[in-house]
């Protein structure tokens, strides 16, 4: 080696699902790449770099795969990689507790004949479980070093770091049967290459016409796809009955929680119950802070109406970007929390669990079981929910499950709910709300019933599933998980989001003078044209419908401006709005904290109070009949959820479905409303 | 018989596994082939799924597929 730089080396981690491959390559590198207890966390090649002595170390990331020959886009993008860019080390990632079924993909890339390294990781939870492995014996078998490591901990990772300059290619192959072997050496290319196309079609790789006249004399005798596999999975299991020990133990602790939770009675109450704690405990910790932005954005308010600015610069700034900041700001408190559990589901393997519960019910409108748990966080906040939708393996039931998602009654939904239950069903306000849940809940999964057809299926689908042991996922893994989807979040949607605010206060301002002039109020009007139908004919109610696209939250607000008029902010001074600032922080943090103790209070069934501005039911009664008003509900709980979910929808599906998207819950909407509306006047 | 027969907590040997190709390949990539030992642990509490543990693995399969996998009990 010259001394002109380090050199360049390339090194690729290859494993079955679910082994700890990103752990391994973190706690190597220090990085950051995503982590999660359920097999195809990685399904794309992620690459780290970084230098140590030595060398400048560029790391692939391959997803978890099983083989390298299948159809799945997680062997074709593990096959195309070795195959095209062969790295000079192949790390394998083996699962020390299951040697056996992981030692099937190592004997299938020891016949790639690269330089490659066996890790033997997890080994706390295989001694947990009484396994041991005679590491040495297993070198001697497999004929290339192995490092025993636990990757979750750091241990042995540096001994990976050493090896890497050390590895060799495999000394010891698979024999196959010898009328298959004569086939294979006649079979140009390195040996898997001839293995594998004398055994089955693969997809990039095209057999000769001398390889397709091997494998129809092969054919004769026996499948030979079954040959090598009965070939390779029998050398895996004497290799694993000479290394590997076993003491019976105690049942695991993952047997024993899988025993209550996946009971046959108690299952279903449990696992409702923790997803109510989910929410408990989503809203409890978001809500102080929700309250606390409202404080920051009165100060900030108080402290500009105080610079005597001119009254449009004023307006501007306070209504449009403070507000439309705050708006941004406030989805973080929810989303992050939503995502921090839907993280610890991921990690800890209870995600597995629910697929397991669920795959019934879901099988009705044509889905996996676990798609359950996007539509359920739906009823938090719609944009975690679609992207959550990437537990989901095949490309066809997440766009399913993204579509039917709006419909879930988000937490935003629900304060225009409580106010207009309280207002028009004041004795029957909490089936009103009750209903319009259900009435959600049943239209999104009519929608992914509906769309079975209309998107493409993956051919190889098939319902086996691991399910992993559970592992307590590490505060540092989660929080950072949480934190990653949060901030892409307001990355991607605070554009959106802040234009829409600013487009809205445009409208109120032109030309100036009265609010009854405006442009707002004028497209209102405009609006109450189609929706008379639904009994929609305030040009205040419709008009509230615009700034909803933008975010539920700001319906109400929107609502008391619009009544009521703007209230004039007072101006604070410097010294009183840090005071305020700082009252509030203490003031959320003691509600964050006292929020602990009520997660495990007994939820309560009564709706939350309704804190919308005073004046505004007075007004609101004559605004509407009470089937209007239901009507109104109706729509606001079916249309386009909020700009951040459209935001979402793109990102992850394209313009096409996004916009495909929006139509349909228009159009839903259209119709449900005006359903309701015929049906109760 | 085939797995989807097999009772809880009752141990077999995997004969023969049939199907189409990507899930014979499944099952074998995940250590279900002939001559394995299997077990149903439990039944998902709507009656399908079931589960099955295979050396150490736990694998959730549906009745369906199951139905395609022969088996000879162990007793």
């Amino acid at each position: 080696m010259s001394g002109a730089g380090p050199t360049l080396l390339r090194v690729a981690t290859v494993g079955n699902p679910n082994v700890g491959k990103s752990s391994l390559i973190n706690a190597i590198a220090g990085s950051d790449l995503s982590v999660g207890n359920w097999p195809g966390t990685t399904v794309d090649r992620l690459a780290v770099r970084f230098t140590t002595a030595e060398y400048e170390v560029d790391w692939v990331d391959l997803p978890g795969t099983y083989s390298l020959a299948g159809a799945t886009s997680e062997e074709a993008i593990t096959r195309r990689e070795l195959l095209t860019s062969p790295p000079d080390v192949l790390v394998n990632v083996v699962d020390a507790g299951n040697l056996e079924r992981n030692l099937g993909l190592t004997l299938e890339l020891s016949e790639l004949g690269l330089p490659m390294l066996v890790v033997l990781n997890l080994m706390d939870e295989a001694q947990a479980h009484g396994i041991s492995i005679e590491t040495a014996a297993l070198q001697q078998a497999l004929g290339v070093e192995v490092i025993e490591t636990v990757a979750s901990s750091g241990r042995g990772c540096e001994r990976v770091k050493e090896a890497l300059q050390r590895s060799r290619r495999p000394q010891r192959l698979t024999a196959y049967p010898d009328f298959f072997e004569e086939a294979a050496a006649q079979m140009p290319g390195n040996r898997w290459q001839a293995v594998t196309l004398l055994s089955e079609e693969v997809e990039g790789l095209s057999p000769t016409p001398l390889c397709k006249e091997l494998r129809q004399r092969l054919e004769l005798a026996q499948d030979p796809f079954l040959t090598v596999a009965e070939a390779r999975l029998g050398w895996a299991r004497r290799i694993t009955q000479e290394v590997e020990q076993r003491q019976h133990g105690a049942a695991s602790v993952t047997e024993k929680i899988d025993g209550w939770l996946l009971h046959p009675w108690l299952g279903l109450p449990l696992f409702l119950l923790g997803m109510l704690m989910v929410f408990r405990f989503t809203y409890l910790f978001s809500d102080p802070w929700i309250g606390y932005l409202d404080v920051v954005k009165s100060v900030l308010s108080g402290w500009l109406a105080s610079a005597h600015l001119a009254p449009l610069l004023e307006s501007f700034l306070s209504h449009g970007v403070i507000d439309g900041a705050g708006t941004v700001a406030a989805f973080s408190p929810v989303l992050f929390l939503l995502y921090l559990a839907l993280a610890f589901l991921e990690a800890s393997g209870l995600l597995a669990r629910t697929t397991f519960m669920f795959d019934q019910v879901m099988k009705w409108v044509g889905l996996p079981g676990r798609s359950l748990i996007p539509l359920l966080l739906g009823f938090g906040c719609n944009v975690p929910a679609i992207y959550s939708t990437r537990i989901l393996p095949n490309l066809g039931d997440r766009l399913r499950v993204a579509l039917a998602i709006p419909f879930m009654a988000c937490s935003a939904r629900l304060t225009v709910f409580v106010l207009f239950a309280a207002v028009f069903f004041p004795k029957n306000a909490p089936y009103v709300v009750f209903g319009l849940y259900l009435l959600g809940l049943a239209l999104g999964l009519l929608t992914a019933w509906l769309t079975r057809r209309l998107v493409p299926q993956d051919s190889d689908q098939t319902g086996i599933m691991e399910m992993p042991p559970y592992r307590f996922p590490t505060w540092k893994a989660i929080s950072r998980q949480a934190w990653l989807r949060t901030s892409s979040f307001l990355r991607d949607a605070a554009g959106p989001i802040l234009g829409a605010v600013l487009l809205v206060w445009a409208l109120h301002q032109i030309p100036g003078g009265k609010m009854e002039n405006s442009l707002y109020a004028r497209v209102s009007q405009v609006l109450t044209v189609p929706l008379a139908p639904l009994g929609i004919t305030d040009w205040r109610l419709a008009g509230a419908l615009m700034p909803g696209f933008i975010a539920k939250e700001v319906v109400v607000g929107t609502l008391g401006v619009s009544f009521l008029g703007e209230d004039s902010t007072p101006p604070a001074t410097l010294s009183g709005g840090l005071q305020q600032l700082g009252g509030g922080f203490i003031q959320a943090s003691k509600a964050t904290l006292w929020a602990v103790p009520q997660m495990f209070g007994l939820p309560s069934t009564q709706l939350p109070p309704d804190e919308s501005p005073t004046g505004l039911t007075g007004a609101l009664t004559k605004s509407s009949t009470p089937a209007g008003a239901l009507a109104y509900l109706v729509f606001l709980l079916l249309y386009t959820p909020c700009v951040a979910t459209v935001a979402a929808f793109n990102s992850e599906f394209g313009r096409k479905w996004a916009i495909f998207s929006v139509v349909w819950q228009l159009g839903a909407a259209y119709l449900l409303a005006f359903l309701t509306y015929r049906l109760l006047s | 018989m085939t797995l989807a027969e097999l009772e809880i907590d009752h141990q077999a040997t995997v004969d023969h596994v049939t199907g189409p190709r990507p899930f014979i390949r499944r099952l074998l990539s995940l250590g279900v082939s002939p001559g394995s030992e299997v077990r149903v642990v439990r039944v998902a509490p709507l009656g399908d799924p079931i589960q099955v543990e295979i050396g150490r693995l736990q694998l959730a399969i549906r009745r369906s597929e199951a139905s395609q996998v022969l088996i000879h009990s162990a007793s």
